[in-house]
């Protein structure tokens, strides 16, 4: 039950979806793999929405360099563990809702445990070897994946459904070892943006999602196209399920 | 045969996107030599004689890895897309 409170502090966004969906977005559970800058902005979208259950993980602590765009974080944090931070920043946002953060390192043997139980997956990871792992993971657990990445003004997002839609390893077979790529604050926040809009529409069922789309921004040029992706009946990912 | 070409990311400036003509029967490999017509414009999308590791080569949207390759036959009205991978987050 929405209480005066959430009422209140959801009137705006109430106009939109209605109590119902606010309903919806507070018993929702979001497994966010990554708390950078991805993480970042979509983290905090997501709790201001007032998503229920937020899980985020990362193993990282906080550098200088990275406050240009991990904007959950301040300058008294440099040196803590992100999810520390993570956590105690969400709550402060919106103490109505659960935060459970995880200084983890993604992988083989505990992605399946990490994701259990959520009903919707973002990738807010900085590389291809770890978003292969949840992609594999959201697919052995039939749970939506919710995919952005970018290079500094080049930026893609699309939605991952099971069973129905382009997975990752159906468009990006295979991928480069990974590397600190150049990152604009701004730009990053752009690409988590859309992807936070992604789960709050699918939650809802409201709208056109990026379903065997991916979208292409370029922040640059300022442009934004879709291309149409396509399911890959030899995809080793997804075939298995 | 009427290939349409759509190039991303950093590909949009060492290309020029749009529809190329190409004799019928003609392949991806056919395609990319095509489009390769300086070696700037080759080192961005070849090894040697082989594709880059990593780059996205859609036909229609499938990937050319899951298809077969730079053997990929093309068909009239096929569209194509490249693109150089982004991995950051």
């Amino acid at each position: 039950m929405l209480s005066e409170r959430d009422l209140e502090r959801y009137e705006r966004q109430l106009r939109i979806f209605g109590k119902e969906g606010q309903e919806k977005l507070k018993k929702a559970k979001v497994f966010i793999g990554g708390a950078g800058g991805l993480g970042s902005s979509v983290s905090l979208y997501l709790a201001a929405a007032g998503i229920g259950r937020i899980w985020i993980v990362d193993h990282g602590t906080i550098e200088l360099s990275n406050l240009n765009r991990q904007i959950l974080y301040a300058e008294d944090d440099l040196g803590k563990r992100k999810s520390d931070c993570a956590r105690e920043r969400l709550k402060r946002l919106n103490s109505n809702i659960e935060v459970e953060a995880f200084s983890e390192t993604i992988n083989e043997k505990n992605v399946n445990k990490l994701v259990a139980d959520s009903d919707l997956i973002v990738d807010a990871l900085d590389n291809f070897p770890t978003r292969y792992l949840l992609n594999r993971a959201a697919h052995v657990k039939n749970i939506p994946l919710f995919h952005g990445a970018l290079e500094g003004f080049h930026g893609q997002v699309t939605t991952i459904v099971p069973g129905q839609t382009a997975c990752l390893r159906c468009i990006f077979p295979s991928a480069p070892v990974p590397s600190a790529v150049p990152v604009i604050g701004s730009f990053v926040g752009v690409i988590g943006c859309i992807q936070a809009t992604e789960v709050i529409k699918y939650i809802n069922g409201i709208g056109k999602l990026l379903e065997n789309k991916l979208l292409m921004v370029d922040g640059l040029n300022s442009t934004i196209e879709e291309i149409e992706v396509q399911k890959s009946p030899m995809c080793e990912d997804c075939r298995r399920g | 045969m009427k290939i349409k070409v759509k190039f991303f990311a950093s590909f949009r400036e060492l290309f020029q996107e749009g529809e190329v003509e190409l004799p019928n029967g003609r392949t991806m490999r056919d395609l990319l030599n095509f489009l390769c017509d300086s070696s700037k414009r080759r080192e961005g999308i070849f090894d040697g004689a082989e594709l880059k590791p990593y780059l996205s080569i859609l036909k229609n949207g499938q990937h050319i890895f899951h298809l077969n390759g730079l053997e990929t036959k093309l068909d009239d009205g096929d569209t194509v897309a490249i693109f150089p991978p982004v991995g950051g987050g």
